[in-house]
């Protein structure tokens, strides 16, 4: 119940309504004794998920650890619980994990109008500790979304990234389904995925790594020398699939050009080669091959093209901003795009015109299409949560596009 | 209402509460008088004196703010109640005479062990310098965040007595152009992936000539609570640096995996700036006290920042309107807290907000609100004047 945190709360806020309203001796509450400090809660409230918060929190922790902290939002649980599990090592499992972020959220946050009004329009896949995802991939045939999570700097060889396997419902079916921390597997900073066949392809810096689509298990390695960030991987033609690098390396400052913006293209037999090179590419993240070439939406220079397999580009729209992230096509041929500059979701319309789709999205990196519930899957970067939103009308015999 | 049912409503023991809770939230606005002291319970700690206990597993204390100016040798807090804060839940006490401190890492010719009588053979040196939590006023605003809930007492002021850290690691031929200095913390959390506590701190934070590998606080031995048998004390760099019973230390070029709270950015050498913010608080009256219209109030506190030295301190009785400057003590160490007092006549009966607003020899001021704070740090090192402030009741 809420009765402890008002009487905790400060009472400046009070007071400076008061103040600013000049009716400071209007409440006539100085003659009365100030009243003693709020009672020393020392349960946890009754609800469902209680016993798994027991269990998992108060072996390190006491109750009042949690008590104190009512007030906290719905994110910030998610966020202090995900602490717990990911930076200092709590062992809970990922149902037990949303059991108790749901108890927590239940009991104990709450409602703020900054995050509320974030959430506005999206539906939020919650309760799973998501950490700094950069893509979302719908994989049709399992009905599943598969999440890269860089987990710190997206710049790092730290051995810790991982790849979550989500049900269409935001249960987390297998968080760390694919982790750099496993024996065997190595995973530094995983960006845009692909799948071709029965293999999973991961941009992951300089290498694109494989994995067997049904075990999680590594399968090769593709290093391209000569790249810096490999960002996005798509799907092409004959078992191919095209990658981007980005030509991004960091400093004390931030990002820094590395000028090696390039589209690949690696065929079934992991044989690659440039397609594209330099920096006139405008720092390429985004792709998805559509009928008639390869749609890149650039991070630089926030264009949109069409590059054919000899290099060719052909300019398309340019969205209102730009630091563009990921693209998808639509069943009807329709592209969505995320951009970091707008803090928006653009859909290119038939007749050659964007519309921004979400009024505010923050962080939105590559977003995935779920043609089975007409669905846009934004993963929000720095937010490490993963939302979505139904794109009405466009579910209509839309099936993926591909060549 | 009969206080009894009052009593078991804020329990959840009655069915009612629902109902109650909601009378109660409708009802604050006018009555009763809202609790202005410590929301948290005033409890004896085992080894030190009477502080606030927000947990106690991880402990946690915060000192009154009438005990942050100490009364054995003011302005500096007394050791019993200097402010605790640990994130571990299992605390053991370390053997001094099996201690050992390692240093080790890349930028160090070979690793070398010290025992504390190793340690304390290098000339002892001390600091007056003010520890300092970044969740500083994290109870005082909303929506809470994911840290502990301290209010006012976070913050303690103490003489270190100890090793100069740049002495040591000159000795040892450490090489400063690392960058980075690990240190690692004896105390073991429960989780097999995350043994200990880590930090990494800036090499030239590390090797300033203020920075100490501690074993004396207040001319005592460093007491238990405090990080016995040896500490890190960086002045003018906040306390989560200050790693107690420090084991290890490692010279390194980048930010070490897996330290707490510090997650690579990519960027740089990766360590956060840490430094203390320029800072004040109302010690006297305190919260909730009760002082006489139309009679002048004098109004006591303390400022410090980074250790550039406070230049002035302003306080305001209007919520921000007008500042009157106030009457500045000797400042003493560069990196210890110095106190202020002015004095002004309230007017209208009532609840009066009092804030100060200090103002450093390099130029910082504190900001007025907290939002823009809370907005980019999520409130770590918030020094705003108004989530500090000290409400008095004026009769």
């Amino acid at each position: 119940m809420g009765a402890q945190s008002p009487a905790a709360r400060r009472p400046l806020v009070a007071a400076v309504l008061v103040g600013s309203l000049g009716i400071a001796g209007g409440c006539r509450e100085s003659d009365r004794p100030v009243s003693g400090p709020p009672p020393y809660v020392r349960e946890l409230k009754p609800g469902e998920g209680k016993l798994h918060v027991e269990s998992a929190c108060l072996s390190c922790h006491n109750a009042r650890t949690i008590i104190t902290l009512e007030g906290m939002t719905k994110d910030w649980w998610r966020f202090d619980v995900c602490k717990m599990r990911h930076t200092f090592g709590a062992e809970v499992s990922d149902v037990d994990t949303a059991k108790i972020i749901k108890y927590l959220e239940d009991n104990y946050s709450w409602p703020d109008p900054v995050e509320d009004r974030e959430r506005t329009g999206t539906d939020v896949i919650e309760r799973v500790c998501y950490q700094t995802p950069e893509s979302v991939l719908y994989h049709a045939p399992e009905d599943v979304y598969l999440v890269s999570n860089i987990n710190g700097s997206p710049l790092g060889v730290d051995g810790d990234g991982f790849i979550s396997k989500i049900a269409a419902d935001g249960t987390a079916l297998d968080l760390t389904w694919i982790s750099g921390e496993r024996e065997g597997t190595v995973l530094n900073a995983p960006k845009g995925m692909a799948i071709q066949g029965s293999t999973l392809y991961v941009a992951d810096l300089t290498v694109v790594r494989k994995f067997d689509l049904r075990t999680g298990g590594p399968t090769g390695n593709i290093p391209i020398p000569g790249s810096t960030f490999l960002n996005d991987v798509c799907e092409g033609p004959n078992g191919s699939v095209y990658v981007t690098d980005t030509g991004l390396s960091g400093n004390t400052e931030g990002f820094v050009n590395t000028r090696t913006d390039a589209v690949y293209r690696i065929e079934a037999d992991d044989r690659y080669r440039a397609i594209a090179t330099g920096t006139v590419l405008g720092q390429p993240n985004g792709c998805v091959a559509v009928p008639g070439g390869l749609v890149v939406v650039t991070f630089g220079s926030g264009e949109v093209y069409r590059l054919d397999d000899d290099g060719t580009r052909h300019p398309m729209p340019r969205p209102p901003r730009g630091v563009l992230d990921g693209v998808v096509a639509l069943g009807d041929g329709r592209l969505v795009i995320s951009s970091f500059g707008g803090q928006a979701i653009y859909i290119l319309r038939h007749d050659q015109t964007y519309e921004a789709l979400a009024p505010l999205v923050d962080n939105p990196a590559d977003i995935a299409w779920d043609q089975k519930r007409g669905r846009i899957v934004v993963p929000q970067f720095m937010k490490s949560r993963v939302v979505y939103f139904n794109l009405d009308g466009a579910t209509a015999g839309a099936t993926p596009t591909g060549p | 209402m009969k206080r009894r049912d009052f009593v078991l409503g804020m329990l959840g023991l009655s069915g009612t509460s629902l109902a109650l809770t909601k009378w109660l939230l409708a009802s604050r606005r006018v009555t009763p008088a809202e609790w202005l002291g410590s929301p948290y319970p005033l409890v004896k700690v085992p080894g030190a004196g009477e502080m606030y206990q927000l947990w106690d597993r991880p402990p946690l204390y915060e000192t009154p703010v009438s005990k942050l100016v100490g009364t054995k040798n003011p302005p500096f807090t007394d050791t019993d109640h200097y402010y605790i804060r640990w994130r571990e839940a299992d605390l053991k006490p370390l053997d001094p005479d099996a201690f050992r401190l390692t240093i080790t890492g890349e930028g160090v010719p070979k690793p070398v062990t010290l025992t504390l009588a190793d340690i304390k053979n290098f000339p002892k040196i001390e600091r007056g310098a003010v520890g300092m939590c970044g969740a500083a006023g994290f109870g005082l605003i909303r929506p809470r965040r994911p840290a502990p809930p301290f209010t006012k007492g976070d913050l303690s002021c103490a003489l270190w007595g100890g090793a100069s850290l740049r002495a040591i690691l000159e000795d040892v031929g450490a090489r400063p152009e690392f960058g980075v200095l690990t240190a690692k913390s004896a105390v073991k959390i429960i989780s097999n992936k995350h043994p200990t506590y880590i930090r990494s701190v800036r090499m030239v934070d590390a090797t300033g000539a203020n920075t100490l590998l501690a074993y004396e606080m207040n001319g005592e031995a460093l007491p238990f609570w405090h990080g016995a048998p040896l500490r890190l004390v960086i002045p003018g760099v906040i306390g989560p640096n200050w790693v107690k019973q420090l084991v290890e230390l490692e010279v390194r070029r980048t930010l070490a995996p897996r330290s707490w709270y510090q997650k690579a950015t990519g960027f740089g050498p990766d360590v956060p700036k840490m430094g203390v913010k320029t800072f004040s608080l109302v010690l006297s009256p305190l919260d909730g006290e009760r002082v006489p219209v139309g009679a002048p109030v004098d109004v006591m506190g303390i400022a410090f920042d980074s250790g550039q030295g406070i230049d002035r301190v302003d306080v305001s009785a209007d919520n921000g309107w007008s500042w009157q400057g106030a009457e500045l003590g000797p400042q003493p160490d560069a990196y210890v807290w110095r106190k202020w007092k002015t004095s002004f006549t309230p007017t209208t009966a009532g609840r009066i907000n009092v804030m100060s607003r200090a103002t450093s020899t390099n130029g910082e001021t504190q900001p007025l609100d907290a939002w823009p704070n809370i907005q980019h740090e999520g409130g770590h090192r918030n020094n705003s004047s108004r989530t500090f402030a000290t409400t008095f009741e004026v009769v």
